[in-house]
């Protein structure tokens, strides 16, 4: 089944970090979601920030910046849906299901 | 000298105004009786339209439209309490306040992403889509649901409705769920963004012909309220409107009233 990718990932501002915080909120949110969703679906448990798809929509032109990315990971850090795997912070574990739900 | 009237005079006009008030009193009954029974008639009329049209009345988007027409020309709102005797006996009460109910419903479950704005036409998809599958579950007309957000009005500030265009496709008005300020700037610049759903200072710039502090406080203002998002990754600064940005209409869930 192909990944269906919410209605953000075709909104161009959705790859632009926000100036209203709360509205940023809320994007951060729906990246979370985006992420670990997409994770889920093509069975990935370890993901490598740079090299990844996930961040660009060629289709629309647009993708996260550098700063935007490491706000999304930081978000994900917070929600202890990630962990990194190493100190240069490349690679991370993504844990789309939190050990007490494996 | 004119000759002072006598006490027989007086008695007189007295039995006389005695007699036109007993006349009065009588002619105001009679209006009153006949009213009453012009109300009975009325009702028994009713319940017999009532009967018979009960169901179009509940599945026909048309015909409810052309009943409430009629109900306006002649001074009545059907729907001003659900003890009225039109709601009682058509269920049209029932009917709108279970839409307006389920209008608050999917404008909270849509206004994280929209910031409280959301075209009547998107309202009407995710209604349609929440309400089941039955056939009379799925025929509400933008009328329908006009008329459901109007009665909404009683709960003081809150919804309101801003027509963008003049045309008559209902579908192009507005409907905002959230209180605050919404100037006539503010509707000009969403009505200058609404077909391409996004704008920028340059865009409005030409077609308002504004200078650029007014194009930008009023963006900025729009940002801070959640009704725009930002993009600077094309040629120039835009500012997007999740309400009029199309892909979102036809994404599942969320809305969903059902479980």
């Amino acid at each position: 089944m192909e990944f269906k990718w919410p209605w953000e990932y075709d909104f161009p501002p959705f790859f632009t970090l926000q100036p209203n915080l709360d509205t940023q909120k809320k994007q951060l949110e729906a990246w979370r979601k985006l992420v670990l969703d997409y994770c889920r679906h093509n069975k990935i448990f370890v993901l490598d920030v740079q090299k990844s798809v996930l961040f660009e929509n060629k289709t629309i032109d647009r993708k996260l910046s550098a700063e935007g990315i490491d706000r999304v990971l930081e978000s994900l850090l917070e929600h202890k849906q990630i962990e990194w795997c190493d100190k240069l912070k490349k690679q991370c574990f993504i844990y789309w299901k939190n050990p007490q739900e494996w | 000298m004119r000759k002072r009237p006598g006490i027989g005079a007086i008695h007189k006009q007295r039995v006389e105004q005695e007699r036109f008030r007993g006349k009065a009193t009588e002619l105001q009954d009679n209006v009153f009786e006949q009213m009453t029974n012009q109300m009975e008639k009325f009702r028994t009329n009713l319940e017999s339209f009532a009967s018979k049209h009960r169901n179009e009345i509940k599945k026909n988007p048309a015909f409810r439209k052309q009943f409430q027409d009629m109900c306006a020309s002649i001074g009545v709102d059907p729907l001003a309490s659900s003890k009225g005797f039109w709601s009682e006996m058509l269920g049209v009460g029932d009917f709108y306040y279970e839409i307006a109910v389920q209008v608050i419903e999917v404008c909270l479950a849509t206004s994280p992403r929209n910031g409280g704005l959301i075209t009547l036409g998107e309202l009407r998809q995710r209604l349609v889509k929440a309400r089941g599958k039955a056939q009379h579950h799925q025929d509400i007309s933008n009328d329908d649901i006009i008329r459901a957000v109007k009665k909404l009005k009683v709960l003081g500030p809150g919804f309101s409705m801003i027509s963008l265009k003049s045309t008559q496709d209902t579908s192009d008005i507005l409907i905002r769920s959230i209180p605050g300020e919404l100037t006539a700037d503010h509707t000009k610049v969403l009505k200058a963004a609404e077909t391409q759903s996004f704008t920028s200072v340059k865009a409005l710039k030409l077609s308002l012909n504004w200078d650029e502090f007014r194009c930008l406080q009023i963006l900025s203002e729009l940002l801070r309220d959640g009704v725009a998002w930002v993009d600077e990754q094309s040629t120039e600064k835009t500012y997007w409107f999740p309400s009029f940005f199309k892909p979102l209409m036809f994404e599942d869930g969320v809305t969903s009233t059902t479980p």
